[in-house]
């Protein structure tokens, strides 16, 4: 038998490890930047670009994409190399994937401050940053695939199950819910509308976090647990079972992000019984995590490598927990939109991935250094200061979460909201805010003794890294696998039906022994798993017409709105505002009639929000005068005392660009809006009529002058179009059609009635 | 074939199955799953189809079936409230001063509806000062409860019939006739006529606003 001599590429992990803590410290730090503004508004210093709707995306995106995803990579290219006993593929691919991703990191950090967005959350960047994600991401699969092609170790270890299930699937959700048609080099609108983009937006959102920051650490966590407790895993069977349950799971439960809202029930009942199915197989991947440590548990005192091990593990599972219990209904009735959801983002993000990735560092950094760690103590340290942040940073925005959630909800004796002025509920939860302060900041100092560690190693290197080489044979073109064992029911004589046999043999999980050797089968059955359990929602969200019940007295928005919403979606207005009244009492009481699906056909993208740091808009339109919003927009605080809304001052003196109108318009029509020629035509004409009317109105209800030809007429003009729809008089020449939403609601009261 | 790292257990100390099999030198045991995993993991499966069938196929209220049911209690205790009041005069909204809950709640609409444009005490923002004796609209109860109503567009000032409910009108007059003369801080200077409120007369209610009040309640806003 032949022996190859290869050695592994290190320079590429050394390159992505130092770029995770980067883009790590930036990211925290505006994470920490909007986390002050929302204890101290004036925090942002009235610049534009520093403003919360803008930067809030940034931090996310930052934490995600560029520490969460560098991270990955660098732990991928360390632990393929060893698993298949092959170099990657190629190093000019795995060049390109280094500098092509952290080229579309700094231009999602250039463009999103500048407010350009697709307003989506998680998906904001625009479309040329969105096709070089696909491009980037494409060449990350070209090298693993590669890899895995030339490997010499015949069967795939359960960590490149879970590598493959995080390449098929980002894929795919990256580039069906980022479907936008552009209207110029920085603005494009999604393809679906409303409730459609509802479902796909969430569809990606909790898959991005199932697929990013979830199956690559669990395969990150498969190498570097065992490898850094020097034990073996503790369930092959366990691991075979969680893997397939969790893919295929995990897919369906994105509607429980859209509890009733305008989604129909049936996707929301489906999004609710599939995360809680999705309890015990998460909690797979903790078990085989922390069963891994079974005989070595002294072995966690000495060693912060499994200390931050443990703490993330731990986290996981009880992320995985807090996510099926917050997705039942009734649970989320009280959750959702509150702080609650950011506490239990922020206990997976922070404890999961985070420490996880820390862990991984700390064990990497003398075998990518060649030296010693430069100090155990302050690793310890590390592990310290971070684990005390999380739990500030969490408890402060749990008790914030449930307070604002049970104000929300309160009624008085006379049956009248008890806190029926939003900023009282708001105003309560700042001292929390304080605390969530202290508590990122005593985790970010905890990477900042990272980063020395990492410096002062990286000081003491040798000259030269010397570059180990390795033996292995190839691949033999024939291989005779070991016979299965014996089937028990056979072997004792029992009787049965083929079918009898066969499940004994699927539930010995012997077969999966053979999937293992077949790259190609594992990653088609993947992609099955993802595709199906996909289509199983989206072909039905799509398809059935009673989804979204057609509201006759819903009309497109005119040019001037349509600029307006525009403005709303640059700012990031989303972040803190939602547009989805739920039906529920304690909702219609405050904001108004609870929101149809029918309203939403022309929006692109949906904006209804996941958070409500401040009040629902839906149902602004018509509630204050114009002046107000003037007043409003300038300085929220002389208007509303304690608000955490930031200003727009320079919205009153901005320019609008009406001449930007048409082509928005088109736009819109190319994604079925029904604009006319004539409407696209008479676009500026329209416009202009318009915010010269508002202008009159608030310069005679005592306001400045001259407003016309600036953003904040196209902003209120869409605010106050807001939910209006559903109530204007139907035009008198169709008589045929009953007036608002027949469907939904009277037949629901009939239903009700009839029981 | 590989260089096994991972090391088991003392020989010995447990019934582990160590499986012939090795990727850089990690190791795994042919440990069988926790029983305790398996049973709840199908008692949530379990769960699945028994909900789909009693929420969506069987007696179970789904979210805006609930919420139908609940407006429905909540308009019948509400139209047993306003027939007991009957027809909506001057002397009905200056009754409702000495109703300690229904002044509660005028305060509170009060405080989230009206004070963005007239200030937390009525003492007058962007819409005018309620506490002093000048009126732009006529200075009797059933004048602001036209008001309310009504609206007063060309101004800004918003109509309320379709946000707020019937008795709701009625709670938020009142309410605001109950603060004339109470002098908050900082009032913004009168605006309109000085014009003295009336006792109640009750011949005849203006034209138009009986039906305001003592009708059925409206549908609801939609
Ligand atoms: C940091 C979060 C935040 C951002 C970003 C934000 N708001 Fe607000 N907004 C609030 C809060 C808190 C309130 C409630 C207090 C108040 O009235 O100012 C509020 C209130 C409002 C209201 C009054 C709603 C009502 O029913 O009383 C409007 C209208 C509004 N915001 C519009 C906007 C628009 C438009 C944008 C984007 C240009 C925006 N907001 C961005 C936090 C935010």
């Amino acid at each position: 038998m032949t022996v190859e001599v290869f050695s592994y590429d290190d320079a590429i992990v050394r390159k992505f490890t130092l770029v995770t803590l980067v883009w790590g410290v930036v990211g925290m730090l505006v994470g920490l930047l909007v986390a002050l503004q929302l204890a101290a508004p004036a925090l942002n210093f009235g610049v534009p670009w520093l403003s919360f709707g803008r930067l809030r995306p940034l931090h996310t995106n930052a934490v995600i994409f560029a520490f969460a995803g560098n991270a990955v990579f660098a732990g991928v290219y360390y632990s393929l190399q060893r698993l298949l006993k092959a170099p990657m593929f190629s190093k000019t691919l795995s060049a390109i994937h280094f500098w092509g991703w952290q080229a579309i990191i700094v231009a999602a950090a250039v463009t999103l401050p500048l407010g350009f967005t697709q307003g989506k959350e998680y998906a904001e960047l625009e479309w040329p940053i969105d096709i070089a994600i696909a491009l980037i991401w494409v060449v990350f699969a070209v090298n693993v695939f590669g890899t895995i092609a030339r490997r010499r170790e015949r069967h795939l270890y359960v960590s490149i199950w879970f590598y493959i299930a995080t390449l098929i699937t980002i894929a795919m959700l990256h580039i069906f819910n980022s479907l936008a048609l552009p209207a110029g080099l920085f603005k494009s609108y999604s393809l679906y509308a409303g409730v459609q983009d509802a479902f796909m937006q969430w569809w990606y959102g909790h898959n991005a976090v199932g697929f990013l920051l979830t199956t690559p650490f669990l395969g990150l966590m498969y190498y570097f647990m065992p490898k850094a407790a020097n034990r073996p895993v503790f369930s092959y069977r366990l691991s075979i079972v969680h893997f397939w349950t969790l893919v295929f799971m995990y897919i369906w439960a994105g509607p429980h992000h859209l509890h009733y809202t305008a989604l129909p029930a049936w996707a929301s009942t489906l999004g609710m019984l599939f995360s809680v199915m999705l309890w015990m197989p998460s909690w797979g991947g903790m078990l085989n995590g922390l069963l891994t440590l079974r005989g070595v548990w002294h072995k966690v005192a000495e060693d912060p490598v499994l200390k931050f091990f443990v703490v993330s593990v731990t986290f996981y599972g009880m992320s995985t927990f807090e996510g099926p219990l917050l997705s039942v209904r009734s649970v989320n009735l009280l959750s959702h939109y509150t702080d609650w959801t950011i506490a239990h983002v922020h206990s997976g993000a922070l404890g999961w991935v985070g420490f996880l990735t820390f862990g991984m560092i700390y064990w990497l950094m003398p075998r990518l250094f060649s030296t010693e760690l430069w100090s155990k103590k302050l690793a310890e340290a590390h592990f310290w200061v971070g684990t005390i942040g999380i739990l500030l940073y969490i408890v402060a925005i749990y008790a914030a979460g449930l307070t604002q959630g049970l104000m929300w909800l309160a009624f008085d004796e006379d049956g009248y909201l008890k806190y029926g002025d939003f900023v009282e509920t708001t105003l309560r939860l700042i001292p929390m805010y304080w605390v969530r302060v202290i508590g990122g900041t005593a985790y970010l100092a905890g990477v900042l003794m990272l980063a020395v560690n990492m410096f002062m190693t990286w000081r003491r290197r040798p000259a030269t890294y010397q570059v180990p080489l390795h033996e292995a044979p190839p691949l033999a073109a024939t291989y005779l696998p070991h016979p299965e064992p014996a089937s028990a029911l056979r072997t004792a004589g029992v009787h049965l039906a083929d079918t009898g046999y066969r499940l004994e043999r699927f539930f010995s999980s012997h077969w999966h022994r053979a999937w293992e050797r077949r790259p190609v089968k594992l990653t088609v059955m993947v992609t099955v798993a993802v595709v199906s359990a996909s289509l199983f929602e989206i072909i039905p969200t799509f398809l059935i017409k009673s989804n979204v019940p057609t509201i006759s007295t819903v009309a497109p928005y005119t040019p001037l709105e349509l600029t307006g919403r525009a403005i709303y979606l640059s700012e990031g207005c989303y972040n803190c505002h939602s547009q989805m009244v739920r039906p529920i009492r304690a909702e219609t009481e405050r904001y108004g009639e609870y929101s149809k699906p029918g309203e939403f056909v022309y929006d692109h993208p949906f904006q209804w929000g996941s958070r409500r740091i401040g009040p629902d808009l839906q149902r602004v339109g018509g509630k204050y005068p114009h002046l107000w919003h003037v007043r409003h927009m300038q300085d929220p605080r002389a208007i509303t005392r304690g608000s955490i809304m930031p200003g727009y001052p320079w919205m009153l003196h901005a320019e609008l660009d009406f001449a930007a109108i048409p082509r928005t318009m088109r736009t819109h029509r190319a994604l079925g809006v029904p604009y006319s020629d004539a409407d696209i035509a008479g676009a500026v004409e329209h416009a202009t009529a318009q915010a010269l009317g508002i202008a009159g109105e608030i310069a005679t209800q005592g306001g400045p002058q001259g407003l016309e030809r600036s953003q904040v007429v196209a902003l209120i003009a869409y605010l106050q179009r807001l939910g209006t729809d559903i109530t204007r008089p139907e035009p008198a020449v169709q008589p045929a059609t009953p007036p608002v939403d027949p469907a939904g609601e009277l037949s629901s009261v009939q239903v009700a009635e009839a029981r | 074939m590989s260089d096994v790292t991972t090391s088991p257990d003392p020989a010995g100390s447990r019934h582990d199955h160590l499986l012939d099999h090795a990727y850089d030198g990690i190791q795994e045991y042919d440990n069988p799953l926790p029983r305790w995993w398996v049973v709840l993991f199908w008692v949530t499966v379990a769960v699945a189809p028994l909900y789909i069938l009693y929420f969506h196929f069987g007696p179970g209220l789904l979210s805006i079936e609930r919420y139908d049911a609940a407006m429905i209690a909540f308009y019948d205790k509400q139209a047993e409230e306003l027939l007991a009041l009957g027809e909506v005069k001057e002397s009905t909204l200056a009754g409702l001063m000495s109703d300690a809950s229904m002044m509660n709640s005028g305060r509170k609409i009060f405080q989230s509806k009206c004070s963005p444009c007239h200030g937390m005490f009525a003492e007058g923002a962007i819409g005018p000062n309620l506490t002093d004796d000048h009126w732009l609209h006529g200075p009797q109860l059933m004048d602001v409860y036209r008001t309310v109503r009504q609206g007063v567009p060309e101004k800004g000032m918003l109509s309320w019939e379709r946000q707020l409910r019937p008795a709701e009108l009625l709670a938020v007059s009142s309410y605001v006739g109950s603060l004339l003369g109470s002098s908050p801080p900082n009032p913004k200077a009168p605006q309109g006529t000085l014009a003295a409120r009336q006792p109640p007369a009750d011949a005849t209610p203006p034209a138009g606003t009986a039906a305001g009040g003592a009708a059925a309640p409206a549908a609801p806003v939609s």
